[in-house]
């Protein structure tokens, strides 16, 4: 079982201190982490650090992995993309740096089961340049499941879906976690989708960990209104769901 | 049964897939015809005038033909008409990493200046002969032109390096470089003696005449060496044509890959243009061409690319010969002309984006 824990991780770009001590506790594979926060407060760095693209004080603990280079997939947030690949390649091309120069019979197996398990099967010869931007998001997922990792690592994977597709995509992903056993750390915008969906909720504020626990622990008027500076209460509604309501901006 | 059900709905892409790559190595392998076909025919054309079949028998059994013709085909038509075929395919892979590294369509060692810096050192020889390189004896030029092309390349590198650098930055900075370095080769000819002026804007248009053994070793060389570590990286380099934050995802180190892959294209566009000159729109035109053709995976647009640029330059060393009657063109000119319509009919003819 994969644990990931951080301690004191910090980032900086240039003189701006964009990620302060932030001391994950141990997430566990199998579960779905939710990390919220307002414009600018650090997710994206903390996903990068996580990812080790960008160097920073502070340390990220692994535990239990099977390869330590390939156990985690991160999915930036999409700058689109306008190469002349099919989505078939371009998730090849994921595949590829991670398994070796020569094209093997698996890799095409393991590309095609990824866009199966994304049910995006019947895009494969599409041209990347040529799909919506929701489409692409989904490329991106595809991207990172066909590297086989145990750590997920999604930067607002739902941004550009509509509805349908947003409910349909963090189904997906949830099931990875608690049926395929992956952790899953996920940025996202919307607080109804982390409310729904996700088993821990990290929030960041000003490039600190504010709060982490469960959605029904973190979720509180307090924290949401000294981090998103917004009026909000979560309440069950007449089926007894917990639902986020917003009152107003403060 | 939900196995079997999986491997029949996914069977699909692996097909598509696999299909498509037996169309590009159908595309390459008519590329490979094509440049051979031109380079037999840029061989059997010439002042002197010898038909295909004596061309081709010379070729075949050197030992059989007369003298003359075999001085004529081997020692005088066969390195600039080689010289051509690696000139087109060092340009063309040049141009094709040039887009690649810097994300933008419109790269190329003519429009970041590369050309234009080797045109201006090689004005500095011929005008007053100075040496950027001291010894360099009859490659005076040459030398010159290289020693320009390469702090060009450099000087776009050390600007990329800057923080906050971006893609059209660099490509601003080039063209910039370009009027520089025109203004630099006014002022030169300005100030040179009369013939000086007409070697420099003789060298300026590009000519494979010039080729000799030697320089074509050297620029097979430089072929032979980058081709292989370019072929080696191909899903990194590929992957780069994402976008930088996903190429960093995968792990790759986008900003080290940068820096390699544009000292090894600065050497493929430095050398050709220092041996041959300016040679305008290979290096734009040839990996367009192929992108159309093969996609962007760089196991398809490398050689395709390379093959493209050489088949564009043999066709374009014919057209230098049979032209004009009587006169042999500078390669660059016609380059140009027939480079440029084309690329603008490709563009305009093809629904699809091509970047």
């Amino acid at each position: 079982m994969v644990v990931l824990s951080t301690h004191r991780l910090g980032a900086r770009f240039g003189s701006r201190q964009v990620l302060r001590d932030v001391t994950l506790p141990p997430c566990h594979s199998g579960e779905v982490v939710a990390v919220i926060g307002p414009n600018a407060a650090g997710k994206s760095t903390l996903f990068r650090r996580l990812a080790a693209i960008l160097p920073g004080p502070g340390e990220c603990r692994l535990e239990d992995v099977r390869d330590a280079d390939r156990a985690i997939a991160y999915m930036p947030q999409d700058p689109t993309a306008s190469a002349v690949l099919t989505v078939f390649e371009s998730v090849l091309l994921a595949r590829k740096q991670v398994s070796g120069w020569r094209l093997e019979r698996s890799d095409l197996m393991a590309v095609d089961q990824a866009l199966a398990a994304l049910d995006m099967g019947d895009l494969a010869s599409e041209i990347l340049s040529e799909l919506s931007g929701g489409q692409r998001q989904l490329v991106g997922l595809a991207q990172c499941l066909v590297r086989e990792p145990q750590v997920l690592l999604l930067d607002e994977p739902t941004s550009a879906l509509d509805m349908h597709r947003q409910l349909e995509a963090m189904r997906q992903v949830r099931s990875l976690a608690h049926d395929d056993g992956m952790l899953v750390l996920i940025a996202l915008h919307h607080l109804d989708l982390a409310l729904k969906f996700a088993d821990k909720v990290a929030i960041l504020h000003d490039g600190t960990l504010h709060d982490f626990g469960t959605a029904a622990d973190v979720l509180t008027p307090e924290n949401l209104a000294a981090t998103f500076r917004i009026r909000a209460r979560v309440e069950p509604c007449s089926q007894g769901k917990p639902h986020l309501i917003v009152d107003d901006a403060i | 049964m939900t196995d079997l059900h999986t491997e029949a709905l996914t069977l699909a892409g692996r097909d598509a897939y696999q299909a498509l790559s037996v169309r590009r190595w159908i595309v390459l392998l008519v590329l490979v015809v094509g440049v051979c076909v031109a380079l037999v025919g840029d061989l059997s054309t010439g002042p002197a005038s010898y038909g295909l079949r004596d061309v081709v028998r010379t070729l075949a059994l050197p030992a059989e033909a007369d003298a003359q013709m075999r001085v004529i085909v081997w020692s005088i038509r066969m390195p600039s008409a080689l010289m051509g075929v690696v000139v087109g395919m060092a340009l063309a892979i040049g141009g094709a990493q040039m887009q690649t590294i810097l994300n933008n369509p419109l790269a190329s060692p003519f429009t970041l200046g590369i050309s234009a810096g080797a045109s201006f050192g090689a004005a500095l020889a011929l005008a007053f002969g100075v040496a950027l390189i001291p010894m360099a004896g009859d490659y005076i030029v040459a030398a010159n032109a290289f020693v320009v092309a390469m702090a060009t390349a450099f000087l776009i590198h050390l600007a990329s390096l800057r923080r906050g650098a971006s893609i059209q930055m660099i490509v601003l900075l080039g063209i910039a470089l370009v009027f520089s370095f025109n203004t630099a080769l006014a002022i030169t000819q300005y100030f040179a003696a009369e013939q000086a002026v007409a070697a420099i804007v003789f060298w300026t248009m590009g000519s494979l005449t010039k080729a000799t053994w030697p320089k074509l070793a050297i620029t097979a060389l430089v072929v032979a060496v980058t081709l292989p570590v370019f072929l080696r990286r191909r899903w990194q380099l590929t992957a780069l044509r994402l976008g930088e934050a996903r190429a960093a995802s995968f792990g790759i180190p986008v900003r080290r890959l940068r820096l390699e892959t544009l000292i090894l294209v600065s050497l493929l566009s430095a050398i050709p243009v220092a041996f041959v000159g300016t040679i305008g729109f290979i290096g734009l035109v040839g990996p367009h061409i192929a992108r159309m053709m093969v996609g962007e995976d760089q196991r398809f647009l490398l050689p395709a690319s390379a093959l493209t640029g050489a088949l564009i330059m043999s066709l374009s060393s014919i057209l230098t010969k049979i032209a004009v009657p009587g006169a042999v063109l500078p390669i660059g000119i016609v380059t140009s002309a027939i480079g440029l319509p084309v690329f603008l009919y490709l563009i305009l003819r093809s629904g699809r984006d091509i970047w």
